[in-house]
């Protein structure tokens, strides 16, 4: 059998084609560039969080949950992730005259080994916030589980990062908690959210 | 829902012509109702279920633990506040574990799974229940007050509504721990009293229920909680066939003879009724602890415990039989075997066998079961308002599975014509010579007289009274009947030092058979009206007992006292004497404890205490012989108990399951949103004032939300998954006839 | 079948040129495929059976192919019967299979991370942001995959362009469909409308792909024809695919949610209808300007 191979492949495309195919690749380039500009822009959507009283404004991804109904001044989370929630915290302490950063890392983390499973500080670093200051880090695992007894639950490892500063004769602590396989991935929301931080 | 059926169905009914028609739309309609009331029954069963846990008692053995006692348990708050049998939880010779594990149905078609520890809030051995409180998590985590999630529990009903043939629902673990919560049904077929109250002490079913089952609970048609199933295993040889050995606890590496055996039980057909419970209930609730550090702790009996002077009595008198009889007439419809005891313990295990002209009555036996009295006195088992077939019955006594004691009755024939004395009572002569007191408790004084009723007595009839004090005859009078054959007599103690404090008995003896018998108790001055034996009852507040003797007495406290103390003196209390502590609050018991006194005879400040008592008005009461004696009132702060936010829990438990509906696969870690009634779910704006409540789905898609919602209230719900297209939704509102609602939520991917 | 095959095959004007005609051969195919898998979920719907696992992920594996076996044996095997046959068919198929699969996936899934924020973003947003995703991702792989393939040297004449972007768009969902119900295993009746709506999605896309082609080459029309015809194309996948997804997901209530594939049936069986529809018109529109203008110049070649 013999095919016909159709128009001779000599047959050259007239300029206007030219153009039209140069314009479908632009299109599809900027269609793309938009597509992903939507993308950061979704991801990327934040809400404004203030609260006078304690002098604190900060940025937080869009659609996570705020709570200031704790012991935290608050506290935002991503419901829609399934896993373990990634949770930024804020919260303030009062200081001694005598109070040392470490002070209060330690006496947060005996307060976690109370309640948190398997609690372990992974180590302690420096942190430079956005202000070019030096805050003190503190990173941290621990096992979540969820409380209910009659849901089967699986436990997710968490990784903790708590930065602490003190400011105002205050101390301020910044609590960042994701599940281990995406808290590296997760960080960066951390990083974007102490870049909108004012305090 | 049932009414807007059944007005469709009667409108149907009314527009059929035919009587043939009319028939069939009536049964329909009963079929449609049974129909209904079989989806709440239902729904009562599976509430019921949710709330049965399993109790492992457990002993640390180095590294290990083994499980040493098993019993079921029952939720009464969502809280986590537990009621089951005491023999299972509370460390003894048999049950020696120091933990207890509770595990949970999470699925309720398979076994329970361990999820917490817990600790006994309250516990009467002689009752045989025991209050349990979750307390912590299973790797021995504290849990923070508030942080247990809600639990589903069952309502306490009343068991003094219960009669004869009503439904009884079971509910406990068929074994041990292998297969799910198991649900028997039966009816009452018998009620059985004893000293230990005056509702009666058991409720007996035919019901099959395993061993395991102890300490479960038996509800009524409406799911209300009316009785704790309760079998005590026996202990040693004879308990052996039902001790299952499941632990190589001499770690010999064979699991054989030469281990601990986990005590399970014989087969259970006798159910404590709750409403024995309630005071323990109400102290567990309220997180009232009592420490009576003044009472010393009696000595464990050196000698077995045993039992004698079995005899029967139509009827009581009190505690006290009314009259001692050999044989019944026909139609009885109320019997009594009385018996003396000694050496008894809270671990003693009793039983009686009752036999109808030789053939086993499983209607009036009493299965082996813990000891409910004290350590020895006059005790009584038996039953009115029931039929007791004509015959001859045996009634034989078991002690820890060996025979005691046996007594024989005939019922049937007319009623017999022969003497009889009744009816005793106990009291001193007031100036005109008539009888005064209260029957069973006499102070200090140099005559005590007895005042009975005789019968059918022929003039020239033998009869004797012997006066007993402390086990021992004091004083005896023989004579011939010279007195009417129907009246009442009175005749005296009098001995030559004069009444010494103590327990005292009379026995009335016609032609040398026993005839009517009584006990009473000698103690304390003469007060009005009233015996005085306890004194200058009051209360003080002070940290520690030993500050509460300095402390001022008062009857008003703040809200933020740290201990409330209550002291009294006593006077002429012979060691041994039966008294009863009841505290009350808001005049509803919270503790009751009978006990021997084991002080010396006079004294002063006897201490109890309660730690951190809640804001209420306080009484108690001091009794001998069930009378009170002496009540004193406190209030703490304004005199209002807190409310039990968690006690009067009431709203829907809403559960159900996330899938893909792709495959029907549960989606884990998906968050449900649920919205107050202010906002829609357009309006949310993601803060948690707006929340009501939050549920993640597990690793199969379930969720359950932690708290119950309001019933009629429209919530808003919003789900929300990577993934996922969303869900949100208004109106959401459950009426009160949906305890519990299970849902299906299919996400579509996007 | 056969008879039919070559019915369909003398039917159509290609006859005097010796092309297998496409248009009805398209809309058969269709046709068959809506009717078979509308029938499984229906059936599915009305019967509710129950499959075991094994049984269910084989029927739903088995559905994947299906639109690509009604191609090979409606369009591919006849062409080798017809004296010019258009034989880079199964190479357009293979090549926007592959493409769908080193490219156009992990695009849209890796790269732009759709599933994180586009199913729970507003109505409009996800409009635009499906056409500007994975509607764009699609449409420029398999522009690409015709333009280095048949265009010009394989476009004869216009029926031409149709049926290549119809060998494009059968390869795309082939991969698409068996990447999903390998991934997800879905039931039978899912797995049939993921599979209607993948070939709807990437058909609506490849037709107008080939009708910006025809536009382009044949009617030498200015050039912002062809991209416009390529956003249309992005944008018709970003119409149908939140659309099907939105009415498939039932309305919450008290008693739960369940989906609705029978709504995402009837979406997308009305896509393909008004697709077709719109497409064939804009063809046959362009085709009859074409012819009248060619014959009043007395030319008539490539139509």
């Amino acid at each position: 059998m013999e095919f016909d191979t159709g128009r001779s492949p000599a047959i050259q495309i007239t300029p206007r084609q030219r153009w039209s195919i140069a314009l479908s690749y632009f299109l599809i380039a900027i269609g793309l560039a938009l597509g992903l500009n939507q993308r950061d822009a979704s991801l990327n959507m934040s809400s404004v969080y203030r609260n006078v009283e304690a002098g604190i404004t900060a940025s937080y991804p869009a659609r996570w949950l705020l709570d200031e109904s704790g012991d935290y001044v608050f506290r935002v989370r991503d419901m829609s992730h399934r896993g373990y929630q990634t949770l930024i915290e804020m919260r303030t302490l009062p200081i001694g005259p005598d109070s040392a950063e470490r002070n209060f890392l330690d006496h947060l983390s005996l307060q976690r080994a109370q309640v948190l499973v398997d609690y372990t500080v992974l180590g302690y670093d420096s942190y430079r916030l956005p202000d070019e200051t030096w805050a003190i880090s503190m990173s941290y695992s621990f096992v979540a589980r969820d409380p209910s007894p009659f849901l089967e639950g699986v436990s997710s490892i968490v990784n903790g990062l708590d930065i602490l500063t003190l400011r105002r004769g205050q101390a301020l602590v910044i609590t960042f908690r994701a599940d281990s396989g995406i808290y590296r991935r997760e960080l960066e929301t951390l990083r974007w959210f102490i870049q909108h931080l004012e305090f | 829902m049932v009414h807007s059926t059944s007005r469709v169905l009667i409108e149907g009914v009314a527009l059929m012509s035919s009587r043939r028609s009319r028939l069939v739309a009536f049964l329909a309609f009963l079929l449609v109702c049974q129909a209904l009331a079989q989806s709440g029954f239902d729904l009562e069963l599976d509430r019921i279920k949710r709330a049965t846990v399993f109790i492992y008692q457990t002993k640390g053995l180095g590294d290990d633990h083994v499980i040493t006692c098993v019993s079921a348990g029952t939720l009464i708050s969502a809280d986590g506040l537990i009621i089951t049998n005491a023999h299972g939880v509370v460390a003894s010779e048999q049950c020696d574990g120091d933990s207890l594990i509770i595990a949970l149905n999470v699925d309720l078609s398979e076994p329970p799974i361990p999820k917490y520890r817990a600790e006994i809030a309250r516990a009467d051995s002689s009752l045989d229940v025991a209050l349990l409180r979750i307390s912590r998590e299973l790797d021995g985590r504290l849990i923070a007050q508030g942080g247990l999630p809600i639990l589903p529990f069952v309502n306490v009903g009343d068991s003094e509504l219960v009669a004869i043939d009503d439904n009884l629902i079971v509910a406990g673990y068929p074994d041990l721990g292998n297969r799910p919560v198991a649900i028997a049904l039966g009816t009452v077929t018998a009620f059985i009293a004893e000293p230990a109250s005056r509702s009666p002490s058991w409720f007996k079913t035919r019901a099959e229920i395993p061993g395991t089952m102890s300490g479960g609970g038996a509800y009524d048609r409406a799911g209300q909680l009316i009785g704790i199933p309760t079998s005590a295993p026996l202990h040693g040889p004879v308990g052996a066939a039902n001790c299952l050995f499941i632990d190589d606890t001499n770690r010999d590496g064979l699991i054989n003879n030469s281990d601990s055996c986990v005590p399970t039980g014989d087969f259970i057909s006798t159910i404590r009724p709750i409403s024995l419970a309630q005071s323990l209930i109400r102290g567990a609730r309220l997180g009232l602890d009592i420490d009576m550090q003044s009472n010393e702790p009696d000595a464990a009996p050196s000698n077995p415990p045993q039992v004698s002077r079995l005899f029967f009595a139509p009827s009581l008198q009190g505690d006290m039989p009314a009259t001692v009889v050999g044989s019944m007439p026909a139609n009885t419809r109320s019997l009594y075997l009385f018996f003396d005891y000694d050496n008894m313990t809270a671990e003693t295990v009793y039983e009686m066998r009752v036999t109808l002209d030789g053939v086993p009555n499983t209607v009036f036996s009493l299965p082996p079961v813990r000891w409910s009295g004290g350590r020895r006195g006059l005790w009584y088992i038996g039953g009115r308002e029931q039929a007791w077939a004509n015959g001859a019955y045996e009634f034989t006594l078991l002690i820890d599975g060996a025979n005691a004691g046996s007594q024989q009755i005939i019922v049937g024939g007319g009623a017999a014509n022969t003497g009889q004395f009744s009816d005793i009572v106990f009291g001193t002569l007031d100036r005109d010579g008539a009888l005064v007191g209260n029957g069973l408790i006499l102070p200090l004084g140099s005559i005590a007289y007895a005042r009975f009723l005789y019968a059918n007595m022929p003039a020239g009839t033998q009869w004797s009274a012997i006066w007993y004090f402390a086990g021992a005859e004091v004083a005896r009078t023989n004579d011939t009947w010279r007195a009417d054959r129907h009246g009442a007599s009175v005749i005296s103690l009098a001995p030559a030092n004069g009444l010494l404090p103590g327990q005292y008995r009379l026995e009335l003896y016609i032609e040398g058979a026993l005839s009517a018998t009584s006990d009473f108790v000698v103690a304390g001055q003469q007060g009005a009206p009233l015996p005085d034996l306890f004194r200058n009852l009051r209360y003080a507040a002070a940290d520690t007992p030993g500050a509460a003797l300095r402390a001022q007495a008062a009857s008003s406290f703040p809200a933020s006292v740290n201990a409330l103390h209550a002291l009294f003196d006593w006077q002429q209390i012979a060691l041994g004497t039966p008294w009863t502590l009841r505290w009350l609050v808001d005049d509803q018991a919270f503790f009751q404890s009978t006990q021997p006194w084991t002080r010396e005879e006079n004294g002063r400040d006897f201490i109890i205490s309660i730690v951190n008592p809640p804001e209420g008005n306080y009484r108690l009461q001091l009794l001998v012989n069930n009378l009170p004696l002496v009540e004193t009132a406190a209030t703490v702060g304004i005199g209002q108990l807190p409310i039990d936010r968690l006690a009067e829990l009431q709203g829907l438990i809403l559960s159900g399951r996330v899938i893909d509906a792709a495959n029907g696969n549960g989606i884990p870690s998906v968050t449900i949103v649920l919205i107050g009634e202010a906002y829609a779910a357009a309006e949310f704006e993601w803060t948690q004032e707006q929340v009501v409540a939050l549920a993640t789905s597990d690793r199969n898609g379930d969720f359950q939300f932690d708290r119950p919602l309001a019933f009629d209230t429209p919530y808003s719900v919003v789900i929300e998954a990577d993934g996922y297209i969303p869900h949100a939704a208004d109106l959401f509102r459950f009426s009160a006839d949906q305890p519990y609602v299970d849902i299906t939520i299919e996400m579509v991917r996007g | 079948m056969a008879q039919d095959l070559s019915r369909l095959a003398s039917s159509e004007a290609g006859d005097s040129y010796a092309l297998l005609p496409v248009w009805r051969r398209i809309s058969f195919q269709v046709l068959l495929l809506a009717a078979v898998l509308g029938a499984i979920v229906v059936a599915s719907q009305i019967f509710q059976p129950r499959f075991s696992a094994d049984a269910g992920r084989l029927l739903s594996l088995a559905l994947a192919p299906l639109p690509l076996l009604l191609w090979l044996l409606v369009s591919v095997w006849p062409e080798f019967r017809v004296a010019r046959p258009r034989r880079r068919l199964t190479g357009v198929a293979v090549l926007s299979g592959l493409t769908a699969s080193a490219l156009g996936l992990p695009l849209t899934e890796d790269f732009f991370r759709i599933e994180l924020w586009l199913p729970l973003a507003a109505v409009i947003q996800r409009v635009i942001g499906y056409t500007l995703t994975a509607g764009m991702i699609d449409v420029g792989l398999k522009f690409l995959v015709l333009r280095y393939l048949i265009y010009p040297g394989a476009l004869r004449m216009r029926s031409d362009a149709i049926a290549y972007a119809f060998a494009s768009a059968v390869g795309y969902s082939f991969y698409l469909n068996l990447a999903y119900i390998w991934r997800v295993d879905p039931a039978p009746d899912v797995a049939a409308i993921v599979v209607l709506s993948n070939f709807a999605i990437q058909l609506a896309s490849s037709l107008f792909i080939a009708l910006g082609i025809v536009e382009s080459y044949f009617s030498d029309a200015i050039p912002l024809v062809l991209p416009m015809n390529l956003f249309v194309a992005a944008l018709t996948t970003g119409l149908i695919r939140p659309t099907v997804a939105g009415l498939m997901s039932g309305p919450l209530g008290v008693t739960g949610s369940a989906d609705r594939p029978l709504f995402g049936l009837l979406m997308l069986l009305a896509s393909l209808v008004v697709t077709l529809g719109i497409v064939y018109f804009l063809y046959s529109n362009s085709e009859r300007r074409e012819r009248e203008a060619y014959g009043r110049r007395g030319v008539n070649d490539g139509i």
